[in-house]
Protein backbone atom coordinates (compact mmCIF):
# COMPACT_ATOMS: atom_id res chain seq x y z
CA UNK A 1 0.00 0.00 0.00
CA UNK A 2 0.93 3.08 -0.87
CA UNK A 3 1.80 6.10 2.06
CA UNK A 4 1.24 9.53 1.54
CA UNK A 5 2.07 12.39 3.66
CA UNK A 6 -0.07 14.88 4.21
CA UNK A 7 1.71 18.59 5.96
CA UNK A 8 -0.98 21.00 6.98
CA UNK A 9 -1.53 23.46 10.44
CA UNK A 10 -4.70 23.51 10.14
CA UNK A 11 -6.92 20.02 11.08
CA UNK A 12 -9.68 20.51 8.85
CA UNK A 13 -7.45 20.54 5.56
CA UNK A 14 -5.68 16.92 6.91
CA UNK A 15 -9.13 15.72 7.54
CA UNK A 16 -10.33 16.66 4.10
CA UNK A 17 -7.41 15.42 2.55
CA UNK A 18 -7.47 12.55 4.07
CA UNK A 19 -11.77 12.17 3.39
CA UNK A 20 -10.57 12.67 -0.27
CA UNK A 21 -7.97 9.33 -0.49
CA UNK A 22 -9.87 7.55 1.59
CA UNK A 23 -10.99 4.59 -0.42
CA UNK A 24 -8.10 5.28 -3.14
CA UNK A 25 -6.10 2.74 -1.62
CA UNK A 26 -3.13 5.11 0.37
CA UNK A 27 -1.96 5.18 4.19
CA UNK A 28 -2.05 8.84 5.32
CA UNK A 29 0.24 10.51 7.83
CA UNK A 30 0.13 13.81 9.14
CA UNK A 31 2.09 16.73 9.79
CA UNK A 32 0.95 19.84 11.61
CA UNK A 33 4.08 21.79 10.72
CA UNK A 34 7.03 22.20 8.12
CA UNK A 35 9.02 20.86 10.64
CA UNK A 36 7.48 17.86 11.66
CA UNK A 37 6.48 17.10 7.70
CA UNK A 38 10.56 16.95 7.11
CA UNK A 39 11.16 14.48 9.63
CA UNK A 40 8.39 11.91 9.29
CA UNK A 41 9.28 11.98 5.31
CA UNK A 42 12.89 10.70 6.40
CA UNK A 43 11.74 8.65 8.71
CA UNK A 44 8.61 7.01 6.78
CA UNK A 45 9.81 7.70 3.03
CA UNK A 46 6.33 8.25 2.12
CA UNK A 47 5.31 7.92 -1.96
CA UNK A 48 3.93 10.93 -1.69
CA UNK A 49 4.67 14.58 0.17
CA UNK A 50 1.32 16.62 0.02
CA UNK A 51 2.78 19.98 1.05
CA UNK A 52 0.55 23.39 2.38
CA UNK A 53 3.17 26.42 1.43
CA UNK A 54 2.49 28.75 4.72
CA UNK A 55 3.21 26.32 7.83
CA UNK A 56 4.81 27.16 11.59
CA UNK A 57 8.28 26.57 11.80
CA UNK A 58 9.62 25.82 8.16
CA UNK A 59 7.39 26.66 5.19
CA UNK A 60 6.54 23.89 2.31
CA UNK A 61 9.09 25.83 -0.14
CA UNK A 62 12.17 25.00 2.02
CA UNK A 63 10.61 21.75 2.98
CA UNK A 64 10.56 20.96 -0.24
CA UNK A 65 13.89 22.17 -1.38
CA UNK A 66 15.16 20.11 1.73
CA UNK A 67 13.51 16.94 0.65
CA UNK A 68 15.08 17.17 -3.17
CA UNK A 69 18.18 18.09 -1.23
CA UNK A 70 18.55 15.31 0.54
CA UNK A 71 19.29 11.63 -1.27
CA UNK A 72 16.82 9.62 0.12
CA UNK A 73 14.09 11.87 -0.77
CA UNK A 74 15.36 13.59 -3.93
CA UNK A 75 12.86 11.28 -5.84
CA UNK A 76 9.79 11.62 -3.90
CA UNK A 77 7.25 13.12 -5.68
CA UNK A 78 5.85 16.49 -3.50
CA UNK A 79 2.27 17.97 -4.21
CA UNK A 80 2.16 21.92 -2.91
CA UNK A 81 -0.78 22.79 -1.76
CA UNK A 82 -1.15 26.68 -1.96
CA UNK A 83 -3.62 29.36 -0.39
CA UNK A 84 -1.28 31.75 -1.70
CA UNK A 85 -3.08 32.63 -5.14
CA UNK A 86 -0.13 34.62 -6.83
CA UNK A 87 1.27 33.14 -10.10
CA UNK A 88 4.98 33.89 -8.21
CA UNK A 89 4.02 31.40 -5.87
CA UNK A 90 3.39 28.82 -8.25
CA UNK A 91 6.58 29.95 -9.81
CA UNK A 92 8.00 29.19 -6.54
CA UNK A 93 6.56 25.95 -6.21
CA UNK A 94 7.88 24.55 -9.23
CA UNK A 95 11.94 26.13 -8.45
CA UNK A 96 11.63 24.36 -4.82
CA UNK A 97 11.23 20.82 -7.21
CA UNK A 98 8.12 20.61 -6.11
CA UNK A 99 6.36 17.81 -8.98
CA UNK A 100 2.57 19.35 -8.94
CA UNK A 101 0.91 23.00 -7.45
CA UNK A 102 -2.87 22.62 -6.38
CA UNK A 103 -4.38 25.90 -5.52
CA UNK A 104 -6.44 26.48 -2.60
CA UNK A 105 -9.80 25.65 -2.45
CA UNK A 106 -9.27 22.84 -4.96
CA UNK A 107 -12.15 20.31 -5.56
CA UNK A 108 -11.73 16.65 -4.02
CA UNK A 109 -12.22 15.17 -7.54
CA UNK A 110 -8.92 17.07 -8.70
CA UNK A 111 -7.01 16.57 -5.95
CA UNK A 112 -7.65 13.06 -6.04
CA UNK A 113 -7.00 12.61 -9.67
CA UNK A 114 -3.60 14.45 -9.09
CA UNK A 115 -2.51 12.02 -6.49
CA UNK A 116 -3.29 9.14 -8.42
CA UNK A 117 -1.45 10.64 -11.15
CA UNK A 118 1.96 11.55 -9.26
CA UNK A 119 1.40 7.79 -7.39
CA UNK A 120 1.04 6.30 -10.46
CA UNK A 121 4.10 8.03 -12.60
CA UNK A 122 6.04 7.47 -9.38
CA UNK A 123 4.83 3.46 -9.91
CA UNK A 124 6.17 3.51 -14.05
CA UNK A 125 9.45 4.68 -13.31
CA UNK B 1 1.55 91.81 -9.47
CA UNK B 2 2.50 89.34 -11.84
CA UNK B 3 5.46 86.83 -11.13
CA UNK B 4 7.63 89.01 -12.85
CA UNK B 5 6.94 92.38 -12.06
CA UNK B 6 10.10 94.23 -10.44
CA UNK B 7 9.66 95.00 -7.05
CA UNK B 8 8.49 98.67 -6.13
CA UNK B 9 9.98 100.64 -3.52
CA UNK B 10 7.80 103.57 -2.97
CA UNK B 11 10.60 105.51 -0.79
CA UNK B 12 11.92 106.36 -3.74
CA UNK B 13 11.03 109.17 -6.22
CA UNK B 14 10.38 107.89 -9.38
CA UNK B 15 11.06 110.54 -11.47
CA UNK B 16 14.88 110.41 -10.38
CA UNK B 17 17.05 109.40 -12.57
CA UNK B 18 17.70 105.99 -12.36
CA UNK B 19 21.25 106.26 -11.22
CA UNK B 20 20.89 108.68 -8.41
CA UNK B 21 17.46 106.83 -7.16
CA UNK B 22 19.76 104.73 -4.77
CA UNK B 23 23.04 105.32 -3.17
CA UNK B 24 25.36 103.30 -4.55
CA UNK B 25 25.61 100.93 -1.03
CA UNK B 26 21.86 100.27 -1.30
CA UNK B 27 22.30 99.27 -4.63
CA UNK B 28 24.91 97.05 -3.66
CA UNK B 29 22.47 95.91 -1.07
CA UNK B 30 19.57 95.36 -3.96
CA UNK B 31 21.42 93.17 -5.92
CA UNK B 32 22.85 91.06 -3.03
CA UNK B 33 19.34 91.26 -1.82
CA UNK B 34 18.42 89.80 -5.43
CA UNK B 35 20.97 87.42 -5.53
CA UNK B 36 20.19 85.46 -2.06
CA UNK B 37 16.38 85.16 -3.21
CA UNK B 38 17.04 83.59 -6.37
CA UNK B 39 19.50 81.41 -4.20
CA UNK B 40 16.90 80.60 -1.87
CA UNK B 41 14.07 80.28 -4.76
CA UNK B 42 16.75 77.82 -6.20
CA UNK B 43 17.38 75.87 -3.05
CA UNK B 44 14.15 75.51 -2.51
CA UNK B 45 13.21 74.07 -6.15
CA UNK B 46 16.36 70.96 -4.93
CA UNK B 47 15.10 70.65 -1.47
CA UNK B 48 11.52 69.85 -2.32
CA UNK B 49 12.40 67.98 -5.50
CA UNK B 50 14.45 64.97 -3.32
CA UNK B 51 12.75 62.25 -2.74
CA UNK B 52 14.36 60.17 -0.03
CA UNK B 53 15.90 61.45 3.35
CA UNK B 54 19.59 61.01 1.98
CA UNK B 55 18.62 63.25 -0.76
CA UNK B 56 16.94 65.63 1.42
CA UNK B 57 20.09 66.11 3.86
CA UNK B 58 22.42 66.07 1.11
CA UNK B 59 20.73 69.05 -0.60
CA UNK B 60 20.12 70.42 2.41
CA UNK B 61 24.39 70.79 3.35
CA UNK B 62 24.93 71.64 -0.05
CA UNK B 63 22.45 74.95 -0.08
CA UNK B 64 23.95 75.64 3.42
CA UNK B 65 27.58 75.40 2.05
CA UNK B 66 27.13 77.63 -1.09
CA UNK B 67 25.23 79.99 0.56
CA UNK B 68 26.50 80.85 3.60
CA UNK B 69 30.23 79.83 2.68
CA UNK B 70 30.38 77.77 5.70
CA UNK B 71 33.61 75.00 6.44
CA UNK B 72 31.08 72.72 8.44
CA UNK B 73 27.38 71.55 8.05
CA UNK B 74 25.02 69.36 9.48
CA UNK B 75 21.62 68.62 10.20
CA UNK B 76 20.67 67.26 13.29
CA UNK B 77 17.29 65.73 13.69
CA UNK B 78 15.37 65.26 17.25
CA UNK B 79 15.44 61.57 17.60
CA UNK B 80 12.22 59.61 18.67
CA UNK B 81 13.67 57.47 21.73
CA UNK B 82 14.74 60.36 23.84
CA UNK B 83 13.85 63.68 22.17
CA UNK B 84 17.64 64.58 21.29
CA UNK B 85 18.88 66.24 18.27
CA UNK B 86 21.20 63.58 16.60
CA UNK B 87 23.54 64.60 13.51
CA UNK B 88 22.18 62.59 10.37
CA UNK B 89 24.19 64.28 7.85
CA UNK B 90 27.66 66.02 8.20
CA UNK B 91 30.18 67.79 5.83
CA UNK B 92 33.31 69.52 6.78
CA UNK B 93 35.73 70.90 4.47
CA UNK B 94 33.92 70.15 1.10
CA UNK B 95 34.53 67.05 1.54
CA UNK B 96 31.22 64.29 0.93
CA UNK B 97 28.23 64.23 2.88
CA UNK B 98 28.39 61.50 5.62
CA UNK B 99 24.66 60.25 6.91
CA UNK B 100 24.55 58.73 9.83
CA UNK B 101 22.78 58.72 13.51
CA UNK B 102 25.58 59.51 15.54
CA UNK B 103 26.20 61.69 18.61
CA UNK B 104 28.42 64.52 16.51
CA UNK B 105 30.49 66.76 17.04
CA UNK B 106 28.05 69.33 17.30
CA UNK B 107 25.48 67.85 19.76
CA UNK B 108 25.57 70.20 22.59
CA UNK B 109 25.07 73.03 20.14
CA UNK B 110 22.37 71.75 18.41
CA UNK B 111 20.89 71.27 21.92
CA UNK B 112 20.99 74.47 22.76
CA UNK B 113 20.30 75.57 19.31
CA UNK B 114 17.12 73.57 19.36
CA UNK B 115 15.37 75.23 22.53
CA UNK B 116 16.88 78.77 21.46
CA UNK B 117 14.18 80.43 20.14
CA UNK B 118 16.09 82.37 17.46
CA UNK B 119 19.22 81.09 15.16
CA UNK B 120 21.99 80.69 17.84
CA UNK B 121 25.34 81.70 17.14
CA UNK B 122 28.59 80.94 19.63
CA UNK B 123 32.07 81.36 19.40
CA UNK B 124 35.46 79.61 20.34
CA UNK B 125 35.92 79.11 22.62
CA UNK B 126 32.56 78.52 24.06
CA UNK B 127 32.10 75.35 25.81
CA UNK B 128 29.59 74.22 23.54
CA UNK B 129 31.60 73.28 20.81
CA UNK B 130 34.65 71.25 22.78
CA UNK B 131 35.73 68.21 21.81
CA UNK B 132 34.82 69.27 18.30
CA UNK B 133 38.21 68.55 17.11
CA UNK B 134 38.43 64.97 18.01
CA UNK B 135 35.51 64.26 15.69
CA UNK B 136 37.07 66.24 12.40
CA UNK B 137 39.88 63.59 12.01
CA UNK B 138 42.52 65.93 13.34
CA UNK B 139 41.00 69.29 11.48
CA UNK B 140 40.65 72.17 13.69
CA UNK B 141 37.43 73.01 14.96
CA UNK B 142 35.31 75.92 13.78
CA UNK B 143 35.64 79.18 15.87
CA UNK B 144 32.38 80.17 14.64
CA UNK B 145 28.92 78.21 14.94
CA UNK B 146 25.14 79.09 13.58
CA UNK B 147 22.48 76.90 14.28
CA UNK B 148 19.00 77.53 12.86
CA UNK B 149 16.01 75.47 14.59
CA UNK B 150 13.87 73.40 12.48
CA UNK B 151 10.54 73.55 13.49
CA UNK B 152 6.74 72.75 12.56
CA UNK B 153 4.45 74.31 14.46
CA UNK B 154 5.59 74.27 17.62
CA UNK B 155 7.77 71.48 17.54
CA UNK B 156 11.14 71.46 16.88
CA UNK B 157 12.31 68.84 14.53
CA UNK B 158 16.00 69.48 14.31
CA UNK B 159 18.67 72.08 14.00
CA UNK B 160 20.47 72.87 10.75
CA UNK B 161 24.38 73.72 11.88
CA UNK B 162 27.05 75.75 9.81
CA UNK B 163 30.44 76.22 11.22
CA UNK B 164 33.17 78.51 10.43
CA UNK B 165 37.36 77.88 11.56
CA UNK B 166 37.92 81.63 11.40
CA UNK B 167 36.34 83.82 13.78
CA UNK B 168 34.22 85.68 11.24
CA UNK B 169 30.59 86.52 12.09
CA UNK B 170 27.67 85.55 10.49
CA UNK B 171 26.03 88.27 8.94
CA UNK B 172 22.27 89.25 10.12
CA UNK B 173 21.45 88.20 6.15
CA UNK B 174 23.30 84.87 6.32
CA UNK B 175 21.40 83.89 9.47
CA UNK B 176 18.40 84.70 7.83
CA UNK B 177 19.07 82.31 4.72
CA UNK B 178 20.32 79.67 6.73
CA UNK B 179 16.95 80.25 8.94
CA UNK B 180 15.25 80.15 5.32
CA UNK B 181 17.04 76.82 4.42
CA UNK B 182 15.89 75.31 7.80
CA UNK B 183 12.23 76.58 7.32
CA UNK B 184 12.19 74.89 3.44
CA UNK B 185 14.02 71.50 5.45
CA UNK B 186 11.14 71.47 7.89
CA UNK B 187 8.27 72.00 5.10
CA UNK B 188 10.59 68.92 3.26
CA UNK B 189 10.71 66.92 5.82
CA UNK B 190 6.45 67.21 6.53
CA UNK B 191 6.38 66.26 2.62
CA UNK B 192 8.71 63.14 3.27
CA UNK B 193 6.69 62.03 6.33
CA UNK B 194 3.69 62.25 4.23
CA UNK B 195 5.00 60.59 1.65
CA UNK B 196 6.45 57.79 3.56
CA UNK B 197 3.00 57.79 5.58
CA UNK B 198 1.16 56.74 2.90
CA UNK B 199 3.40 54.47 1.22
CA UNK B 200 3.60 52.33 4.66
CA UNK B 201 -0.44 52.63 4.56
CA UNK B 202 -0.12 50.95 0.60
CA UNK B 203 1.97 48.30 1.41
CA UNK B 204 -0.09 47.58 5.11
CA UNK B 205 -3.52 47.34 2.98
CA UNK B 206 -1.22 44.99 0.08
CA UNK B 207 -0.20 42.97 3.11
CA UNK B 208 -3.55 42.89 4.80
CA UNK B 209 -4.94 41.06 1.49
CA UNK B 210 -2.76 39.04 0.59
CA UNK B 211 -2.68 37.66 4.00
CA UNK B 212 -6.51 37.78 3.81
CA UNK B 213 -6.68 36.32 0.77
CA UNK B 214 -4.59 33.46 2.26
CA UNK B 215 -6.90 32.72 5.21
CA UNK B 216 -9.96 32.59 3.41
CA UNK B 217 -9.36 30.46 1.08
CA UNK B 218 -8.66 27.38 4.17
CA UNK B 219 -12.18 27.62 5.20
CA UNK B 220 -13.38 27.83 1.47
CA UNK B 221 -11.45 25.16 1.04
CA UNK B 222 -13.13 23.04 3.83
CA UNK B 223 -16.44 24.29 2.40
CA UNK B 224 -15.92 23.09 -1.27
CA UNK B 225 -14.35 19.83 -0.14
CA UNK B 226 -16.55 18.77 2.74
CA UNK B 227 -19.89 19.92 0.41
CA UNK B 228 -18.42 18.12 -2.90
CA UNK B 229 -17.73 14.69 -0.83
CA UNK B 230 -21.46 15.04 0.82
CA UNK B 231 -22.73 15.37 -3.07
CA UNK B 232 -20.58 12.74 -4.69
CA UNK B 233 -20.39 10.32 -2.28
CA UNK B 234 -22.86 8.16 0.12
CA UNK B 235 -21.33 7.79 3.54
CA UNK B 236 -22.77 6.48 6.81
CA UNK B 237 -24.81 9.02 9.16
CA UNK B 238 -22.03 9.74 11.86
CA UNK B 239 -19.18 10.40 8.76
CA UNK B 240 -21.43 12.56 7.52
CA UNK B 241 -22.46 14.21 10.53
CA UNK B 242 -18.57 15.06 10.94
CA UNK B 243 -18.42 16.15 7.66
CA UNK B 244 -21.42 18.75 8.12
CA UNK B 245 -20.55 19.86 11.40
CA UNK B 246 -16.79 20.51 10.02
CA UNK B 247 -18.58 22.65 7.29
CA UNK B 248 -20.60 24.41 9.82
CA UNK B 249 -17.56 25.43 12.32
CA UNK B 250 -15.73 26.37 8.96
CA UNK B 251 -18.57 28.44 7.71
CA UNK B 252 -18.70 30.29 11.63
CA UNK B 253 -14.78 30.49 11.35
CA UNK B 254 -15.22 32.67 7.55
CA UNK B 255 -18.10 34.62 9.25
CA UNK B 256 -15.75 35.98 12.04
CA UNK B 257 -12.64 36.30 9.97
CA UNK B 258 -14.79 38.73 7.21
CA UNK B 259 -16.05 40.99 10.02
CA UNK B 260 -12.92 41.14 12.11
CA UNK B 261 -11.32 42.23 9.00
CA UNK B 262 -13.65 44.87 8.09
CA UNK B 263 -12.84 45.92 11.18
CA UNK B 264 -9.28 45.92 10.97
CA UNK B 265 -9.85 47.57 7.28
CA UNK B 266 -11.39 50.56 9.64
CA UNK B 267 -8.47 50.45 12.20
CA UNK B 268 -5.72 51.03 9.60
CA UNK B 269 -7.88 53.01 7.36
CA UNK B 270 -7.93 55.37 10.36
CA UNK B 271 -12.12 55.28 10.28
CA UNK B 272 -12.34 54.72 13.81
CA UNK B 273 -14.24 57.63 16.18
CA UNK B 274 -13.79 57.13 19.80
CA UNK B 275 -16.27 58.20 22.04
CA UNK B 276 -14.60 59.08 25.19
CA UNK B 277 -16.25 59.66 27.88
CA UNK B 278 -15.05 59.60 31.66
CA UNK B 279 -14.50 55.55 32.55
CA UNK B 280 -14.47 53.16 35.31
CA UNK B 281 -11.90 50.31 34.80
CA UNK B 282 -13.48 48.16 37.66
CA UNK B 283 -16.79 48.56 36.00
CA UNK B 284 -15.32 47.39 32.24
CA UNK B 285 -13.58 44.71 34.27
CA UNK B 286 -16.80 43.08 36.23
CA UNK B 287 -18.71 43.70 32.84
CA UNK B 288 -16.32 41.29 30.86
CA UNK B 289 -15.91 39.19 33.90
CA UNK B 290 -19.91 38.40 33.70
CA UNK B 291 -19.49 37.72 30.18
CA UNK B 292 -17.79 34.27 31.44
CA UNK B 293 -20.49 33.75 34.29
CA UNK B 294 -22.21 30.74 34.44
CA UNK B 295 -20.10 28.54 32.07
CA UNK B 296 -19.13 25.76 34.86
CA UNK B 297 -16.58 24.70 32.66
CA UNK B 298 -14.46 27.95 32.16
CA UNK B 299 -11.91 29.62 34.46
CA UNK B 300 -12.08 31.05 38.00
CA UNK B 301 -11.39 34.64 37.05
CA UNK B 302 -10.85 36.98 39.67
CA UNK B 303 -10.36 40.68 40.14
CA UNK B 304 -7.80 42.56 41.35
CA UNK B 305 -7.33 46.92 41.69
CA UNK B 306 -4.39 48.26 43.14
CA UNK B 307 -5.25 51.68 45.32
CA UNK B 308 -5.64 54.98 43.14
CA UNK B 309 -6.86 53.49 39.56
CA UNK B 310 -7.80 56.93 38.63
CA UNK B 311 -10.45 57.31 35.89
CA UNK B 312 -9.70 58.05 32.67
CA UNK B 313 -11.18 59.15 29.53
CA UNK B 314 -12.03 56.77 26.84
CA UNK B 315 -14.30 54.23 24.56
CA UNK B 316 -16.20 52.15 27.23
CA UNK B 317 -17.09 49.68 23.98
CA UNK B 318 -13.75 49.65 23.08
CA UNK B 319 -12.18 49.25 25.83
CA UNK B 320 -14.45 46.35 26.62
CA UNK B 321 -13.33 44.93 23.56
CA UNK B 322 -10.19 44.86 23.85
CA UNK B 323 -10.55 43.67 27.78
CA UNK B 324 -12.55 40.78 26.42
CA UNK B 325 -10.21 39.62 23.83
CA UNK B 326 -7.36 38.85 26.86
CA UNK B 327 -9.80 37.19 28.75
CA UNK B 328 -11.22 35.44 26.35
CA UNK B 329 -7.44 34.23 24.84
CA UNK B 330 -6.56 33.41 28.50
CA UNK B 331 -9.54 31.25 28.79
CA UNK B 332 -8.88 29.31 25.81
CA UNK B 333 -5.22 28.83 25.98
CA UNK B 334 -5.79 27.50 29.97
CA UNK B 335 -7.13 24.57 31.50
CA UNK B 336 -10.67 24.44 32.12
CA UNK B 337 -10.73 25.73 35.84
CA UNK B 338 -7.97 27.55 35.72
CA UNK B 339 -7.42 30.96 37.60
CA UNK B 340 -7.21 34.38 35.38
CA UNK B 341 -6.79 37.70 37.26
CA UNK B 342 -7.56 41.00 35.73
CA UNK B 343 -5.12 43.52 37.00
CA UNK B 344 -4.78 47.11 37.01
CA UNK B 345 -2.94 49.70 38.65
CA UNK B 346 -1.84 53.41 38.59
CA UNK B 347 1.21 52.68 36.87
CA UNK B 348 2.85 50.28 33.87
CA UNK B 349 2.82 46.44 35.39
CA UNK B 350 5.06 45.44 32.46
CA UNK B 351 8.79 44.71 33.37
CA UNK B 352 11.32 47.10 32.10
CA UNK B 353 12.61 45.21 29.06
CA UNK B 354 8.76 43.73 27.99
CA UNK B 355 7.92 47.07 25.90
CA UNK B 356 10.47 46.16 23.45
CA UNK B 357 8.96 42.46 22.97
CA UNK B 358 5.62 44.02 22.37
CA UNK B 359 3.61 44.90 19.51
CA UNK B 360 5.88 45.85 16.62
CA UNK B 361 6.86 49.51 15.49
CA UNK B 362 6.76 50.10 19.68
CA UNK B 363 10.34 49.65 20.11
CA UNK B 364 12.11 52.24 22.70
CA UNK B 365 8.37 54.21 22.89
CA UNK B 366 8.02 55.61 26.40
CA UNK B 367 4.96 53.77 27.90
CA UNK B 368 2.41 55.86 29.07
CA UNK B 369 1.95 55.80 32.19
CA UNK B 370 -1.84 56.73 33.23
CA UNK B 371 -3.24 53.50 34.29
CA UNK B 372 -2.49 49.81 33.05
CA UNK B 373 -4.60 47.10 33.34
CA UNK B 374 -3.42 43.33 32.41
CA UNK B 375 -4.64 39.56 32.12
CA UNK B 376 -2.92 36.85 33.86
CA UNK B 377 -3.45 33.63 33.46
CA UNK B 378 -1.46 30.08 34.43
CA UNK B 379 -2.04 28.45 30.42
CA UNK B 380 0.60 27.05 28.37
CA UNK B 381 2.29 30.38 27.84
CA UNK B 382 4.25 31.23 25.01
CA UNK B 383 7.64 30.95 23.50
CA UNK B 384 10.05 33.73 23.72
CA UNK B 385 10.29 33.59 19.61
CA UNK B 386 6.66 33.64 19.40
CA UNK B 387 6.07 36.59 22.05
CA UNK B 388 7.58 38.90 19.00
CA UNK B 389 5.29 37.39 16.48
CA UNK B 390 1.56 37.35 19.23
CA UNK B 391 0.55 40.38 17.63
CA UNK B 392 1.27 40.06 14.25
CA UNK B 393 -1.75 39.79 11.35
CA UNK B 394 -3.30 36.30 11.85
CA UNK B 395 -0.53 35.12 14.29
CA UNK B 396 -2.28 31.97 16.04
CA UNK B 397 -0.85 29.99 19.28
CA UNK B 398 0.84 26.49 17.14
CA UNK B 399 -0.66 24.34 19.47
CA UNK B 400 -4.73 23.71 18.66
CA UNK B 401 -5.82 20.74 18.44
CA UNK B 402 -7.17 18.13 20.79
CA UNK B 403 -3.36 16.65 22.00
CA UNK B 404 -4.02 17.31 25.24
CA UNK B 405 -2.60 20.39 26.14
CA UNK B 406 -4.54 23.16 26.52
CA UNK B 407 -5.06 24.88 23.36
CA UNK B 408 -8.97 25.37 22.65
CA UNK B 409 -9.02 22.00 20.82
CA UNK B 410 -12.83 22.11 21.15
CA UNK B 411 -13.50 25.72 19.67
CA UNK B 412 -12.81 26.72 15.59
CA UNK B 413 -9.60 28.78 15.67
CA UNK B 414 -9.58 32.43 15.76
CA UNK B 415 -9.13 34.46 12.66
CA UNK B 416 -6.00 35.42 14.54
CA UNK B 417 -7.21 39.41 14.15
CA UNK B 418 -8.11 39.13 17.72
CA UNK B 419 -4.64 40.58 19.11
CA UNK B 420 -3.74 42.88 16.31
CA UNK B 421 -7.77 44.44 16.55
CA UNK B 422 -6.91 44.86 20.25
CA UNK B 423 -3.80 46.49 20.06
CA UNK B 424 -4.68 48.78 17.36
CA UNK B 425 -7.41 49.84 19.83
CA UNK B 426 -5.56 50.48 22.82
CA UNK B 427 -3.08 52.44 20.33
CA UNK B 428 -5.81 54.55 18.97
CA UNK B 429 -6.54 55.64 22.90
CA UNK B 430 -2.59 56.34 22.99
CA UNK B 431 -1.73 53.44 24.55
CA UNK B 432 0.93 50.34 24.27
CA UNK B 433 0.08 46.74 24.72
CA UNK B 434 2.14 44.32 25.73
CA UNK B 435 2.98 40.91 26.63
CA UNK B 436 5.00 38.66 29.12
CA UNK B 437 5.05 34.92 29.31
CA UNK B 438 6.77 31.54 30.07
CA UNK B 439 6.09 28.66 28.57
CA UNK B 440 4.04 25.97 30.09
CA UNK B 441 3.57 28.43 33.15
CA UNK B 442 1.11 31.17 31.92
CA UNK B 443 0.92 34.86 30.05
CA UNK B 444 -0.03 38.19 31.23
CA UNK B 445 -0.95 40.62 28.19
CA UNK B 446 -1.55 44.35 29.41
CA UNK B 447 -2.12 47.23 28.48
CA UNK B 448 -1.39 50.73 29.25
CA UNK B 449 -3.07 54.35 29.04
CA UNK B 450 -2.72 57.80 29.13
CA UNK B 451 -5.38 59.69 31.11
CA UNK B 452 -6.59 61.56 27.97
CA UNK B 453 -6.01 60.25 24.58
CA UNK B 454 -4.29 62.66 22.45
CA UNK B 455 -5.59 63.97 19.26
CA UNK B 456 -5.23 61.89 15.95
CA UNK B 457 -3.98 62.86 12.56
CA UNK B 458 -6.07 60.60 9.99
CA UNK B 459 -3.24 58.02 9.99
CA UNK B 460 -2.91 56.13 13.40
CA UNK B 461 0.06 57.02 15.36
CA UNK B 462 1.81 60.35 14.51
CA UNK B 463 5.11 60.09 13.16
CA UNK B 464 7.91 62.08 13.60
CA UNK B 465 11.05 63.63 12.01
CA UNK B 466 13.20 60.32 12.82
CA UNK B 467 10.60 57.86 11.81
CA UNK B 468 11.74 58.63 7.79
CA UNK B 469 14.98 57.33 8.28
Amino acid sequence: MKTVLVADDEPTIRALVNAILDGSGVRTLEAADGSEALDMARRYQPDLVLLDVVMPRMDGFTVCQRMKAEKSMARTPVLLLTALGQESDHQRALRAGAEGVVQKPFSPAVLRATVEGLLNGDQKD
Amino acid sequence: MTRDAPPTFTHVDPLMPVGERFPWQERIELVRLAARTQALYQSAVRIFAASTPEDLYSVVLSAVWSLVRVDLAALFLVRDADGRPVCRALRVDGSKVVFGEAEAPTAAFADAALKAPVPLTVQAPDPLQRGLTACLNGASAPAMLLGAPIRSGGAGLGVLVAGRRRALPFSPAQVSLLQGLADQTSLALEKLRVATAAAEQGRRAQELVSIASHELRTPLTALQGFSELLLSRTVDEEVQKNWISLINQESVRLGSLISELLDLTRLESGRVELKLEPVNLRDIAEHVVSLWRGDGRRSRISIRFQAGVPCLRADVCKLTRVLANLVSNAINYSPPGAPIRIEAAPRCLAGPSTLHLGPPGSEGAACPVGVSIAVRDRGMGISQEDQARVFQLFYRAASREGDGSAGPADKPGGAGLGLTIARRLVEWHGGLMWVESCPEKGSTFGFCLPLHPPRRSAWGTALTPGAIV
